[in-house]
């Protein structure tokens, strides 16, 4: 049994043979055809788009009709099948005497030409949509069956191409597996769309997998067992048991308070990258979005998104979560992403280097941008903005005055924001913990990071395997500093949430309900489990414990106190889960 | 003379919106062109494309502010024109 790790994008497990899809490029022979056949060729490449446009109608139904962002995907396509340059040109390329899908090559090399010569990123990327296109419209012409193949299995890949899921079959699909990707690909909005676990950014999965291999895939923690030994597999039945218990009793857990035995509230909130995710945390029981990042406009496309998309995208999602609140996180990228936009050089140790909130400072235009597009968004229902990676007071006021200059510069030019909007801090970096007490005079909430600030606290690459098992979220000088953060926030009369994935699992919920965690925000999808597994706790319980971790020495003193307060009521409550 | 006279007309119209003449739009022309009798043409600088190919609007790669040129003509020059300007004009 050999274990992989990605991220797990869409909630789910599945067990079954793998599906291996590698990889592959528009690949087609060029053949003579002779003048008397060429009439026929002819009807063959229109059958092939007419098959085509049928298969894009056919997945965009499949599609929940509020998921607009979805069905989107294929809408250039579905409007490029339909053009009738591309079938006169194809067509007069064949009457030369040439077959379909050479004909189609020749027209894509020539749109390739014009396409590449324009100086606008947007345009010279659509040409992409229409690669896409005549990448299906030759699987067409090939007669491909459609994917997932006569038996139900778990389709692995290096990166699922529009052309892939189009003819895919969902009943036939039990999970993805790429290689590639992140929680914004393709593969993953398909997937959570479709209700097929899935499971991205899984390295080295080509070269573990073979074909017909037996997998066992968890969508939501990020699993993957390849030949799974027979005690996995009665695992991932009771897993699987568990998920579905619990979609089943999702209406009725929805609406319920996420509350102790004893009465201390939390509030459980949803972290999105796309507008298309929230009937996702609607659905699940979220009381608004305690993390919206926003880096995905930023690296779906080549230049710099205009105020306008930025602007629209947000009032969308603040619009569909009114009247709960969003707090929208400003751009936390690294210089890396924009090094040829804004002319940046390359960094050794970019953890370290240009950042987060330190990239957007100095790079002010971009900065300005975003605030302006939040703010006009901040009129449309309750916005919170925070910065990522402060690093103390100073950085934290540069950008809080930015803030209040666009602002006036807003109300002079009359477009209405919030005057109001809070604005708040993410504490990621220990030096922020250190001036917690200050900081807390200047912001109006905190928001922990925990990937970042165990990853600078213990000074561990998680990414780096040598040392990845050294990164401990129970680490006791996380926990301290977890517990300074809120003390000194709760001080200054300031709430405090977290949203990294810490907050997400329900080992740790005990732990963070001790540390008096105003708020946790998580995956959608763990928040029913989370919000159940509170509603069993006893407040003064969890502070009693944590009392105690604060005073251990190591984390394995941590897990075994933990283990033994909380374990047997852990345990009941995943049976309860199952079996109820 | 008998019978309507093919027309040609030509108009000067600027493209708004925030995103330029993208996808939708481009889509939506051709869509409204369609049952048109009159054929419109689209000009940016030298180069002049079919309205009624989302493809070839697609290259003129014109953004928020270019100045298109557009002849239309047939039959229904007049009403292709209008209809264009409509869709072009109104943005997104």
């Amino acid at each position: 049994m050999k274990t992989l790790r990605g991220l797990g994008v869409s909630a789910g497990v599945a067990v079954g043979p793998a599906h291996v899809i590698f990889p592959g490029h528009i690949k087609v022979t060029r053949t003579r055809i002779p003048p008397e056949e060429i009439e026929e060729e002819i009807r063959r490449l229109r059958q092939a788009m007419e098959t085509t446009a049928r298969n894009i109608r056919r997945a965009q139904e499949r599609i929940p009709e509020n998921m607009g962002e979805v069905r989107a995907i294929f809408e250039a396509q579905r409007f490029l099948v339909e053009d009738p340059s591309l079938v006169a040109e194809a067509s007069e390329i064949i009457r030369q005497g040439f077959n379909a899908e050479w004909a189609l090559l020749k027209v894509l090399r020539r749109y390739q030409k014009i396409f590449s010569e324009l100086p606008d990123a947007y345009f010279r990327e659509r040409f992409r949509d229409l690669e896409g296109l005549v990448e299906m419209i030759i699987g067409a012409l090939r007669g491909e069956k459609p994917l997932g193949g006569p038996e139900r299995a778990i389709i692995v890949a290096r990166d699922l191409s529009p052309a892939d899921t189009i003819n895919l079959r969902p009943e036939n699909t039990l999970a993805f597996v790429t290689e590639a990707g992140s929680r914004t690909s393709h593969t993953a909005i398909v997937a959570r769309s479709l209700g097929i676990p899935a499971v991205v950014a899984a390295k080295g999965a080509l070269e573990e997998i073979s074909p017909g291999d037996l997998l066992a895939v968890d969508g939501t923690t990020g699993e993957i067992f390849v030949d799974p030994d027979p005690e996995t597999i009665r695992e991932f039945e009771q897993r699987e048991r568990r998920f579905r218990k619990l979609q089943s009793r999702l209406h009725q857990v929805a609406d319920l308070p996420a509350v102790t035995r004893d009465g201390r509230r939390v509030v459980l909130r949803a972290n999105l990258d796309l507008p298309e995710e929230i009937p996702y945390a609607r659905e699940y029981g979220a009381e608004g979005v305690g993390l919206f990042r926003t880096e995905y406009l930023y690296v779906a496309r080549e230049d710099l998104p205009p105020e306008e998309l930025l602007f629209e995208t947000y009032r969308q999602v603040v619009e569909a979560v009114a009247p709960h609140p969003v707090t929208i996180r400003t751009l936390d990228l690294g210089g890396d992403k924009f090094a040829s936009v804004l002319n940046l050089p390359r960094e050794i140790n970019p953890a370290l280097g240009l950042r987060a909130i330190r990239l957007c400072l100095r790079e002010e235009a971009l900065f300005r941008t975003q605030l302006r597009a939040i703010l006009r968004a901040s009129a449309y229902g309750k916005v919170k903005i925070m910065f990522p990676m402060i690093s103390g007071v100073t950085e934290f006021l540069r950008a809080r005055n930015l803030v209040e200059e666009i602002k006036q510069e807003l109300a002079q030019e009359g477009h209405p924001f919030d005057p109001e909007i809070p604005v708040g801090a993410m504490i990621e970096v220990p030096s922020a913990v250190a001036m917690a007490d200050l900081l807390a005079k200047e912001a109006d909430f905190f928001s922990i990071g925990t990937n970042d600030l165990i990853q600078y606290t213990l000074a561990i690459d998680r990414g780096n395997q040598e040392v990845s098992e050294l990164y401990e979220p129970l680490h006791p000088a996380v926990l301290r500093f977890i517990w300074t953060t809120v003390e000194a926030a709760h001080r200054a009369g300031i709430p405090v949430a977290m949203c990294g994935e810490m907050a997400g699992e329900l080992l740790y919920i005990p732990v963070l309900v001790g540390l008096d965690l105003d708020e946790l925000s998580m995956p959608p999808q763990s928040i029913p489990e989370v919000k159940l597994f509170i509603r069993e706790l006893s407040y003064r319980q969890c502070r009693q414990v944590v009392e105690k971790l604060l005073r251990l020495t190591c984390q394995d003193e941590v897990r075994e106190a933990l283990a033994e307060v909380f374990g047997p009521q852990l345990q009941r409550f995943s049976k309860s889960l199952w079996f109820e | 003379m008998e019978g309507k006279e093919p027309k040609r007309i030509e108009a000067e119209i600027e493209i708004r919106g925030a995103l330029g003449l993208h996808a939708r739009p481009a889509a939506r022309l051709a869509k409204a062109l369609k049952g048109l009798r009159a054929q419109v043409r689209l000009g940016h600088g030298e180069r002049m494309v079919d309205a009624g190919s989302i493809l070839d609007v697609l290259t003129l790669g014109a953004r928020t502010g270019t100045r298109l040129r557009l002849i239309a003509e047939g039959e229904e020059a007049e009403e292709a024109l209008e209809t264009a300007r409509r869709i072009l004009e109104a943005g997104l």
